[in-house]
């Protein structure tokens, strides 16, 4: 194969938040299995290595917008593991106070601008951060993430022409993990999503999503041609969601046997971790290390998620407008 | 007369549609399932998100049950399209949440294209599925149920059932329309049971239903909201209050007669909705009845609403958001004391 530019350090990086991502996302599965966590939850376990090897190249002054599948995001951009549990329990005190949930979470403060429960929308949105950072001639790039599905959402589309025509430092990564729901993106799309990223004027490729240093690479590539000024990429990563669609989807019947076992053997960890059995020595102690690390921040995050307050039930009602000059009541009325 | 449950009740609507009129199709994401997949070729996967449609494919085939990509403007233009040439889709949109990234083919061309042909126009006969409703914990982009947004736009109609029996005659009665309806389905709603008549069991749209009767207050409730009212009403029997229940079940155009003579006899008006309170159907009712029927109030009418807020996503805060009985009965005290 190809000889790759990532030093150990990386892939020992990129191993790490990876681990933290498949050890939450397998806790909130076992927690909403038991009845302790509400709501309508997508998991992102299998596409572990998209959300480390592109967010590995950014800073807090990079901005993402990711989608309903967006936990991995989160964790990868440096969103608190235990404000994030706290959030999916409900409970006051997390990333959005309870009032949005698992499709919502979002943090400004490390980059992480926006998700959110309307396929397809988190793309234009992206597009804001990336004119910003233009206008300012800061060398920040903004990256958007969404799903095969969400790339046949015209909102897409239009982005794509968008940032070609500005010229924005803008990154738009295809999470292609075969469905959207229950749909393959083999019926919904006619080509594949990259395919059409030439047609308006973007340079794409496609990488093994599996392969958390083809992802990092290629991320890596985008990312120093929006910084110099050279405008949009187009990544599709090929990957795959163990856990399908949402929590509590009750057939999976539509997902076959053979492409569900291709994907559990390229595991995007254990791909990972050979590479760096091979590179590293003394790698399998550190891997032990980062694994009860990791365990040991996810436990204090479900600690932190049972002993949060529940929120006072009038907590709802602030907080619909910034301007505090005009006040509003409950029922939407002026109260100067 | 056998029970079934509300989605079945729509799924037996779509079922006994589709055999009667083969220009009905059936177009949305999933609503079949599975497309493509080996063994899916006419078994269904899901029949939708939430089982809806399910087994109209086994049925029907893939020529008319058809998945599409999550392209809602397209899908939807589609179907409006194929109402000039003919056919009758029932599409799903999914969470009403969904319908901005479609909006512009509701209304500037569902809404207006009947119109605009003036004399030569023959109606966009043409039903959009949508869930609406707060409950699942699920945030603000999937719980919201601001139907009366779709109701504001003229040539839109709206229907939204508040029990099987009204789903199945409303659906059938929406396919058999001449114009775009929206079709209104409450996720808290799907599971509920009750008597639905086998067959032919048409309700015709534009008809209010009198759910209860009673002397002393008026109460209009919407879809999932009839339940909270007839819990309201129950419990307010010990009082000695009697609470006549109106279901409009179609939003738009709405039934004023039933509402104006319902008030004629309480005197008192109380409006339960579960969408947020300003420019809404609760306020539109509130002020259809202040202006033409003043004279028969005994009290200034209520409003039980969710507040001006987004829908939140934790337990506790979107509990507190939905009305319930309690609020209800508070309104009710109210406007008979
Ligand atoms: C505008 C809109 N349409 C439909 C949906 C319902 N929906 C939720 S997830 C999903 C599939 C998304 O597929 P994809 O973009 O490939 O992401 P994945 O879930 O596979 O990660 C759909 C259709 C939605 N949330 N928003």
């Amino acid at each position: 194969m190809n000889t790759t530019s990532i030093t150990d350090e990386q892939m020992v990086g990129l191993f790490e938040t990876m681990t933290l991502i498949r050890v939450f996302e397998e806790r909130v599965h076992s927690l909403f299995q038991d009845g302790e966590l509400p709501g309508l939850l997508h998991l992102c376990s299998g596409q572990e290595a998209v959300a480390a090897g592109v967010m590995a190249h950014l800073g807090a002054a990079d901005m993402i917008t990711s989608t309903h599948r967006n936990h991995g995001h989160a964790l990868a951009k440096g969103v608190s593991p235990a404000s994030m549990m706290i959030e999916l329990y409900g409970r006051s005190g997390g990333t959005n106070d309870g009032k949005g949930g698992s499709m919502h979470i979002a943090d400004a403060s490390v980059g992480h601008l926006a998700s959110g429960g309307i396929v397809g929308a988190g793309v234009p949105l992206a597009m804001g951060p990336a004119q910003a950072a233009k206008l300012d001639g800061r060398p920040d790039v903004a990256v958007t993430f969404f799903g095969d599905g969400g790339a046949q959402q015209g909102t897409v589309l239009e982005s794509m022409n968008l940032a070609a025509v500005w010229a924005l430092p803008a990154i738009f990564i295809c999470e292609n993990n075969l469905f959207g729901q229950a749909t393959p993106v083999a019926y919904a799309s006619a080509v594949a999503p990259h395919q059409r990223a030439e047609g308006f004027g973007l340079p794409s490729e496609l990488v093994d999503g599996q392969d958390a240093v083809a992802v990092f690479e290629a991320a890596g590539r985008a990312v120093s041609r929006a910084r110099a000024g050279n405008g949009p990429t187009f990544v599709e990563c090929q990957t795959y969601s163990y856990h399908g669609s949402w929590e509590g989807e009750s057939k999976r019947s539509y997902r076959l046997p053979e492409v569900e076992t291709d994907f559990r053997t390229r595991d995007p960890l254990r791909i990972l971790d050979e590479r760096l059995a091979d590179s590293l020595q003394g790698w399998a102690d550190i891997r032990d290390q980062i694994e009860e690390d990791m365990h040991d921040v996810v436990d204090q995050a479900v600690e932190a998620g049972r002993n949060a307050p529940r929120p006072d039930p009038a907590a709802g009602l602030v907080g619909v407008y910034a301007d505090e000059l005009v006040d509003v009541d409950r029922d939407g009325l002026s109260t100067y | 007369m056998r029970k079934i449950s509300f989605s079945d009740a729509i799924n037996e609507a779509l079922r006994e549609e589709m055999r009667r009129d083969p220009r009905v199709i059936v177009t949305g994401e999933d609503v079949a399932g599975g497309a493509t997949i080996r063994g899916f070729e006419r078994r269904d996967a899901w029949g939708g998100v939430f089982g809806v449609t399910r087994e109209l494919v086994s049925e029907f085939g893939r020529d008319r049950v058809i998945d599409t990509p999550i392209s809602e403007s397209a899908y939807l233009g589609a179907a409006i399209g194929a109402a000039t040439q003919g056919y009758r889709t029932v599409t799903e949109i999914q969470f009403l949440d969904f319908i901005g990234v479609c909006l512009d083919q509701v209304v500037n061309q569902a809404a207006k294209l009947h119109y605009a042909r003036g004399s030569k126009g023959s109606g966009i006969p043409l039903v959009i599925r949508a869930m609406v409703g707060a409950g699942v914990r699920a945030g603000g982009t999937q719980s919201q149920s601001f139907y009366s947004a779709m109701a504001h736009f003229p040539g839109i109609k709206v229907v939204a059932p508040a029990n099987p029996a009204d789903a199945k005659g409303l659906m059938l009665a929406s396919i058999r329309d001449q114009d775009p309806v929206f079709f209104m389905e409450h996720k808290g709603l799907y599971e509920t049971s009750g008597e639905v008549p086998e067959g032919e069991h048409l309700v015709p749209l534009g008809r209010a239903s009198v759910v209860r009767e009673g002397e002393d207050v008026t109460v209009v409730a919407i879809a999932r909201m009839v339940q909270v009212a007839e819990r309201a009403a129950d419990l307010l029997k010990a009082e000695g209050i009697g609470v006549e229940i109106v279901d409009p079940r179609t939003i738009a155009p709405l039934d004023y007669a039933t509402i104006s003579a319902s008030v004629a006899k309480t005197g008192r008006l109380v409006v339960v909705d579960e969408d947020t309170p300003r420019c809404s159907v609760a306020s539109d009712i509130v002020g259809l009845v202040a202006s033409r029927d003043f004279d028969a109030l005994r009290s200034a009418p209520s409003m039980v609403t969710a507040p001006h807020t987004p829908v939140p996503a934790a337990p506790e805060l979107e509990d507190a958001y939905t009305p319930d009985a309690d609020q209800v009965m508070a309104a009710i005290r109210k406007v008979v004391a």
